[in-house]
């Protein structure tokens, strides 16, 4: 019981997270709520595995993009959940500044490929060179030559 | 797009994140208890049901094959029975290869290059998946046609089987033909995220 009140206390401590990792992936609403679901569902089954020997965002981070990759490489027939939670709009109550924003931010990022997501995603969630080479298995140094082609590649898209 | 605009947007954006109410906890232990049911296990389901039916009938094909009163009826039904085994075989385990994945032990890089693989792999067996199809159509019928006691199998045919066996072929020839223009493309990008994986 006290393991069930752990990991929904976490669940809604980082949802953020959880929401943004789905996000970055996806390009559809639906396929965002699958994605959202299945990363909930993954992180309950790989819980009990965590000794805390990382740190949870690192654990959470690393169950969020490995079920991504998964969820992208499964087809359709595979990925479609049945019956599904909703979830909320970002979009709904800003106004059409800030809906063009988010637009453009998520339309520059799906430019980029699986492997760039990742670490652009890890970047703009505030984690140093160091931290996301522990979490994807790139060589910090990798990070940042893959870093600066990202950046390349941004200036690119207009 | 500079890549500081992005982090001003990201940081805009997860502000707003952090206010919604994504989900309550209700919703998050129906999911734990996997009350939403993924399509994955019917998916998972229907392979291995399939692949016990061409098991179960290569074990069909195995134990009547002294029924099989010549050398190259022998060697047909052998040939049928292997390829009844081995392909479920392989879809089975690159299933499995995705179901046994540890998602929280596992970088992403390990995880991107396991499931690029994979797919190499499933390709490949795709490709082959269409020759395979009309060599197990032709010899099963050669196979159960001697299994159900038809000694003369082909003497009867008439002119309609013959353009049937020809139409059929035609169109697997065809369909060959774009599935190997799928197949190149497919095989391209899997080879190319490959090696901008494992790049230095």
């Amino acid at each position: 019981m006290q393991h069930n009140e752990v990991f929904l206390n976490l669940i809604l401590a980082h949802k953020g997270l959880i929401y943004k990792a789905s996000r970055i992936y996806t390009d559809s609403r639906e396929d965002q709520e699958d994605l959202y679901q299945e990363i909930v569902l993954q992180l309950w089954k790989s819980f009990e595995n965590f000794r805390g020997e990382a740190k949870i965002t690192t654990y959470m981070y690393r169950v969020a993009m490995n079920t991504a990759i998964g969820f992208l490489n499964k087809s359709k027939r595979q990925q479609h959940i049945i019956h599904k939670v909703t979830l909320p709009d970002l979009e709904e109550e800003i106004d059409v500044a800030s809906k063009e924003q988010s637009q453009r931010l998520h339309g520059a990022i799906s430019q980029l490929n699986v492997i760039e997501k990742g670490i652009v995603f890890l970047f703009l969630e505030g984690n140093s060179y160091s931290e996301i080479g522990i979490i994807t298995g790139f060589t910090e140094n990798n990070v940042g030559t893959r870093m600066s082609r990202i950046k390349n590649k941004l200036k690119e898209i207009v | 797009m500079e890549l500081e605009e992005l982090q001003a947007q990201w940081n805009e954006m997860s502000k707003r994140v952090d206010k919604l109410e994504v989900l309550n906890k209700k919703q998050i232990m129906e999911i734990t208890n996997q009350k939403y049911k993924n399509r994955f296990k019917i998916f998972w389901l229907y392979e291995f049901t399939g692949a016990l039916i061409c098991i179960t009938m290569a074990l069909i094909v195995l134990f009547n094959l002294a029924m099989m009163d010549s050398f190259l009826l022998k060697v047909t039904a052998i040939l049928l029975a292997l390829s009844l085994i081995v392909m479920p075989v392989f879809t089975l385990k690159s299933l499995h290869t995705v179901k046994s994945l540890k998602w929280s032990a596992e970088s992403y890089k390990t995880v991107l290059l396991k499931f690029q693989k994979s797919k190499k792999r499933l390709l490949n067996l795709q490709r082959l998946a269409i020759p395979y199809s009309v060599f197990v159509f032709f010899t099963s019928m050669v196979v159960t046609s001697k299994l159900l006691g038809n000694d003369d199998f082909g003497d009867d045919f008439g002119v309609g089987m013959y353009v049937f066996i020809a139409v059929m072929l035609l169109s697997v020839i065809l369909f060959a033909i774009w599935g190997n223009r799928k197949y190149k493309r497919s095989m391209q990008a899997a080879e190319r995220m490959i090696s901008e994986v494992e790049c230095n």
